[in-house]
């Protein structure tokens, strides 16, 4: 080993840190023949027992009580501040977990509706005389114009006010009704009813009455044959009466 | 039970487990005091510093990362921060501040003093007196290699992470910091017996020659 060599480690070697045996067995034996690496060698050792001292020295120095009360302050403080965030965290996700529960809700039965409202309340199974007929799904249903409201009839004119009615009652008969189909409800357009379901039903003439559809007293208690032209929502939406 | 790991005790602290931060802040305040008591020379400094490790482990204790270096050397590089901003911030001041007594382990450390060697002893108490200064009056790169490699005992590594640097460069700063510790020994030495009034009995002696 030369002087380099020494003194590249000569701190490791003075301060006792771990370096390679042979290296250490060199160092030393170098030492013995070099005098000026020898008294570097001792002053190191000399600089590295009065570090070693000093830090002795100081060895018992330590923060006063009172940083760590501080500290402990501190710490409490901080618990309870996370353990508040964590029930407000915890009362948040609570409230998020009812929301979305709620939102699932609505929108499960948004789509749940329409399509019970698409498949319609359960039908009515035909009575016995009543027979279901469907219309070919673009056969025209020929539709009595709805009657509309004009200020002769708000003035109180009978006679147009007569028109409003489905069907012609001033004809005292069933004419109007024949053969066409006559909106039930008043006011109300038949084209979207355009393709929907026809049942043909048989009624009887008090029905008809109910209807105001004045009839003879002759007629006894027969019944009528009818078609009724249904909605989506399974109502009656106009009515067309079989000669 | 086997005593916690540095580690343990902080994963414990963050739990909120308050006898595991007051056995971490007891094992590691001291070692962090005496860092900042060294890099500083102020007793002051060293008491905010270590306050302000342990209130930077309190609130930002998640960010340790075992991967990058044992949580003491985490700390010391926290402590360094701090150090380095208080003497920033204090430039005007002036170290003065006298360390502990000696203790016994410093015959240890150096040849044992004969019984009523008291020339002996003044003599050691002035060169660690001197030493203690010669520390102090070093850049602060150099100064944090010496208190950290040689006051604290740190390895190379674990004062590499703490210092955020290469061991290599621990190594070479070390090397030149020492150098410099032991100039400035000699040097504050010979100044000291320069300006040490002749003693009563020299001058006793004078006469009677």
């Amino acid at each position: 080993m030369n002087c380099q060599d020494f003194e590249a480690i000569v701190n490791d070697l003075a301060r006792d840190q771990l370096i390679l045996v042979a290296d250490r067995a060199r160092a030393l034996v170098h030492t013995e023949t070099c005098a000026r690496c020898a008294a570097r060698l001792a002053d190191e050792r000399m600089l590295t027992a009065e570090l070693r001292a000093l830090a002795a020295g100081s060895e018992s120095q330590e923060a006063p009580a009172p940083v760590e009360e501080a500290l402990l302050r501190a710490f409490r403080r901080q618990k309870a501040a996370s353990g508040a965030v964590a029930a407000k965290g915890r009362a948040w996700v609570g409230a998020v977990a009812v929301g979305a529960l709620a939102a699932a809700m609505l929108i499960l039965l948004a789509l749940t509706i329409p399509a019970l409202r698409r498949n319609g309340p359960p039908e009515p199974k035909p009575a016995e005389g009543l027979r279901e007929t469907k219309p070919p799904r673009k056969q025209r249903i020929e539709v009595a114009e709805a009657p509309v409201i004009d200020d002769s009839m708000l003035a109180g004119d009978e006679t147009a006010a007569a028109q409003l009615l489905p069907i012609d009652l001033t004809a005292g008969l069933l004419n109007s009704a024949l053969d066409v189909f006559v909106p039930l409800h008043y006011g109300e357009t038949l084209s979207d009813l355009d393709g929907d379901r026809v049942v043909r039903v048989e009624l009887p003439y008090s029905a008809l009455i109910s209807l105001g559809v004045s009839m003879d007293e002759d007629a006894g208690n027969d019944g009528i044959e009818a078609d009724l032209l249904l909605g989506d929502d399974g109502l009656a939406h106009a009515i067309r009466l079989i000669r | 039970m086997a005593t916690p790991s540095d580690d343990e005790l902080l994963e414990l602290m963050i739990a909120g487990d308050e006898d595991a931060f007051l056995t971490l802040y007891r094992r590691r305040q001291g070692p962090i005091y005496r860092f900042a008591l060294h890099m500083s020379g102020s007793a002051s400094i060293a008491e905010e510093v270590t306050q302000e490790v342990f209130l930077a482990l309190l609130r930002d204790g998640r960010q340790y990362n075992p991967v990058r270096g044992s949580l003491a050397a985490y700390m010391y590089g926290v402590a360094r921060h701090h150090v380095l901003r208080c003497l920033e911030a204090n430039q005007p001041y002036v170290p003065i501040a006298r360390q502990g007594s000696p203790s016994g382990q410093e015959s240890s450390a150096r040849e044992p003093a004969a019984p009523g060697d008291i020339l002996g002893e003044l003599t050691r108490h002035e060169r660690i007196e001197a030493t203690r200064r010669a520390v102090l009056s070093l850049p602060p790169n150099y100064r944090e290699v010496v208190v950290l490699c040689d006051l604290q005992e740190l390895s190379y590594a674990e004062a590499a992470a703490a210092l955020g640097c290469a061991i290599g460069t621990v190594r070479s700063r070390l090397h030149r910091a020492r150098a410099l510790v032991a100039e400035r020994v000699t040097s504050l030495l010979k100044d000291s017996v320069r300006s040490r009034p002749a003693s009563p009995t020299a001058k006793a002696a004078r006469c009677f020659v």
